[in-house]
């Protein structure tokens, strides 16, 4: 299982093999991550959600 | 074998359930995040026969829309009716043009007639940006000088949009309102979302039940979805004591987790097949 490290709290996140760029992924310290894939990298963001739709 | 583009800014639990069923349904899907890569406006050309929508941003749903349609996909929702139902007042006003019960809603362009359309509506009145897609914004208020003070904090927003405000009726719900999902001619499921705030939003803590449909209803959902011009789609209603449903928001990208959770119906392979049956057509 790919692995990547948490912008927030720095400890690493388990990435699944099949990780989708966008994918949002929740870590233990709470924080949502956004998956960005560059040149074959997966490196992880906090996930900024401004707009959405809603259910 | 079909191959459908899904179009999207953030991958969530939708968006795997929806490459789940078209695994599932042995549908090909070309995965399409719109912020990995630049696309050419001319000349673009995607490996599929139709595209799903399911962008979160409004503005990259729109504007990745119109991209691929250009380039010929027909891509569902189409860019017209994203841009149709992100923008309260348009819907609203071809809602109520078209018959269908809407709630009371006034638009004003200035902080000043926002007060005085308030007034008009009487309090407590609901306030939003025309635009749908900034819920954190909606606010219920009590009097005047609430309203002030929310207007005033509006005015320091550098965005044009939160400079034309909806003042609308608050409608005594029971407590709930529905959310109803159409795709295509058809209303498969619907929710109540409980909640004892009066945002029953199920990102803000609202409840999902499984909701009947009857009839009316029904035909409320199919009628609002033509008028948009949304093939996939979720409607907010409500229901007043007097009036009956009332439609109050469309969602040209709706999400479905609870809804899936809550009612067992599965809906991503809903809107799968109903894009292979649009894509052979
Ligand atoms: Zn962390």
């Amino acid at each position: 299982m790919p692995r990547a490290r948490c912008p927030i709290c720095g400890r690493d996140v388990q990435v699944p093999e099949d990780v989708l760029p966008g994918e949002v992924l929740d870590h233990e310290c709470g924080v949502s991550l956004e998956v960005v894939i560059s040149d074959g990298k997966i490196l992880l963001k906090p996930l900024e959600i401004g707009e959405d739709w809603g259910e | 074998m079909v191959s459908i583009a899904l179009i999207y800014d953030i991958a969530r639990w939708e968006e795997r359930a929806l490459l789940e069923a078209s695994r599932k349904l042995s549908v090909n899907v070309n995965i399409i995040h719109v912020k990995s890569k630049a696309f050419p406006v001319d000349g673009l050309r995607e490996d599929a026969d139709i595209g799903l929508q399911r962008s979160l941003s409004h503005t990259i749903a729109v504007s990745s829309t119109v991209l691929f349609e250009a380039s010929g996909l027909r891509v569902v929702n189409s860019s017209k009716a994203i841009s149709l139902a992100q923008d309260k007042l348009w819907t609203l006003t071809l809602l109520s043009r078209a018959g269908i019960p809407t709630p009371k809603t006034v638009v004003a362009f200035s902080e000043q007639s926002a007060v005085e359309a308030a007034r008009i509506l009487g309090y407590p009145v609901v306030v939003k940006p025309v635009n749908g897609s900034w819920g954190k914004l909606v606010s219920l208020v009590e009097d005047d000088e609430t309203l002030r003070v929310i207007l005033e904090h509006k005015a320091f927003i550098n965005n044009p949009q939160f400079k034309i405000h909806l003042i609308q009726e608050y409608v005594r719900k029971p407590g709930r309102d529905i959310r109803v999902f159409v795709v295509g001619d058809e209303v498969p499921v619907a929710i109540y979302r409980v909640s004892s705030h009066w945002i029953t939003n199920t990102a803000r803590g609202g409840v999902a039940m499984p909701a009947p449909i009857d009839e009316g209803l029904r035909d409320l959902a199919l009628k609002a979805s033509e008028v948009l011009g949304v093939e996939v789609s979720g409607i907010d209603v409500f229901e007043d004591p007097e009036r009956g449903y009332l439609v109050n928001e469309v969602n040209a990208v709706p999400d479905f987790r609870n809804t899936v959770a809550v009612t067992g119906y599965d809906f991503p392979a809903k809107i799968v097949e109903y894009l292979v049956r649009e894509a052979r057509k």
